[in-house]
């Protein structure tokens, strides 16, 4: 079994009163709770937050934690003689081999309504507790988005054994993502969460979707942008240009006397929605010159400035 | 091994209200509440006529988080809510004013 340091979690002293631990506790969450906060990987610290907090602030199960001893941080450990007997009871045999369990799981059995009582099952109140929900973030391309998918999802999950005893497993769940979908949004799979005890529902997996940036395309709801480069003389005069797709490519008309920025809107050519539709695609005018001219290149640039009257800065004046 | 359908939680999927009190976690006096708040806007008269867009069963799991995690009331949870509403509105903003600008 691997120590995690609460007190160091929380950065609290091993004697700080419930007081300091709560006021600890407070703070961290404001800053990584992830519905709130924007600091990177809150989501893995706030468990951690909140795994510590769940242990410190119970009398019982910060004693437990405190009787193990104390290890650095990741260091495999198992509690001393003696500790099931006294927090754990009613164990077969106690402990034999930690190395799969984790801290918390071991720690929030203790007391009443644990995964002990919920085996006891048939003889007097029975406890029931709904499976725990499981969210994950899945990374799928702009084109899975368009066409729909399907995904392994690993998930990490704690089983309690034939023995009673806790075991951490990862356990993949195939679930396949419709069409659709776009960044940000949120997909549920019932009954793929942790399984209920005592009969009592299992939980459900929450899939957020984040789509992978493409080479191309940058991606707005469900409508797509492109840079549309093009030559000076086809701003200026139009012209009739191939841009790719989602589906292959496609004739645009860029109208003459383009400037850069302007949008053109394909209409129908973005991510399909959820239901019927489907968004647009823009592209995005950018006027691109040659780095490298030839003389008559140059020429020709030359006398298009002897005969322009065009003053691009006008109005600075 | 056969997959499992993800279904969106979006607008044009609906829900009753005990569908969303389990998805959510929250109690029935919580959502009435929130409702009350106008978090929620089901369509429909009276409780058991409700019908919540799924997109509510994510802030009715964010509501609970919430509430769980920084010990707050139903009107703390409400006003938190509409806050981080208007954030991903300026963030959804935001995003649409990067994909139209040109790439430095």
């Amino acid at each position: 079994m691997k120590y995690k340091d609460y007190y160091k979690i929380l950065g609290v002293d091993r004697t700080a009163s419930e007081d300091v631990i709560k006021k600890a506790y407070r703070k961290l969450a404001r800053k990584y709770h992830p519905d709130v906060s924007k600091e990177k990987n809150a989501e893995e610290q706030f468990k951690e937050v909140q795994e510590a907090y769940e242990v410190l602030k119970d009398a019982d199960k910060r004693k437990a934690y405190d009787q193990m001893g104390f290890y650095q941080p990741g260091q495999e450990f198992n509690p001393p003689p003696g500790w099931d007997q006294q927090f754990h009871s009613g164990g077969a045999g106690g402990f034999q081999d930690l190395g799969d369990v984790d801290l918390f799981d071991l720690l929030s059995g203790l007391g009443g309504g644990g995964f002990r009582g919920a085996r006891q099952g048939g003889g007097g109140r029975a406890f029931r507790m709904p499976g725990q929900d499981y969210e994950v973030t899945a990374h799928i391309s702009v084109e899975d988005a368009a066409r729909g998918t399907e995904l392994e999802i690993p998930i990490a999950a704690t089983e309690v054994t034939e023995g009673g005893q806790l075991r951490r497993t990862t356990r993949a769940v195939k679930v396949r993502i419709p069409k659709g979908v776009t960044d940000g949004q949120r997909l549920r799979v019932p009954g793929k969460g942790g399984p209920g005890i005592g009969g009592a529902p299992d939980g459900d997996l929450y899939v957020d979707i984040q789509l992978r940036p493409h080479d191309i395309f940058r991606v707005n709801g469900h409508d797509l942008y492109l840079e549309l480069p093009v030559a000076p003389w086809e701003a200026a005069l139009g012209a009739e240009v191939q841009v790719p797709t989602l589906d292959g490519r496609i004739s645009v008309k860029v109208p003459p006397g383009s400037r850069a920025g302007q949008k053109l809107r394909v209409r129908g050519k973005g991510l399909p929605k959820p239901g019927s539709g489907e968004g647009d695609l823009y592209a995005v005018l950018q006027v691109v010159t040659p780095s490298v001219l030839s003389e008559r290149e140059k020429q020709l640039y030359r006398e298009l400035q002897a005969a322009s009257s065009f003053n691009p800065r006008g109005h600075f004046e | 091994m056969s997959y499992y359908e993800a279904t969106l939680l979006e607008e044009h999927v609906q829900i009753a209200l005990d569908e969303l009190e389990r998805a959510s976690g929250l109690s029935i006096e919580v959502i009435t509440e929130l409702v009350e708040y106008g978090v929620f806007q089901p369509q429909g008269e009276r409780p058991h006529e409700w019908r919540f867009a799924a997109r509510c069963i994510a802030v009715g799991r964010t509501a609970r988080r919430l509430g769980a995690d920084f010990e707050l009331s139903t009107p703390g949870v409400a006003l938190a809510l509409s806050l981080i509403e208007r954030i991903e509105e300026l963030e959804r903003e935001v995003r649409a004013l990067q994909a139209q600008a040109l790439r430095g």
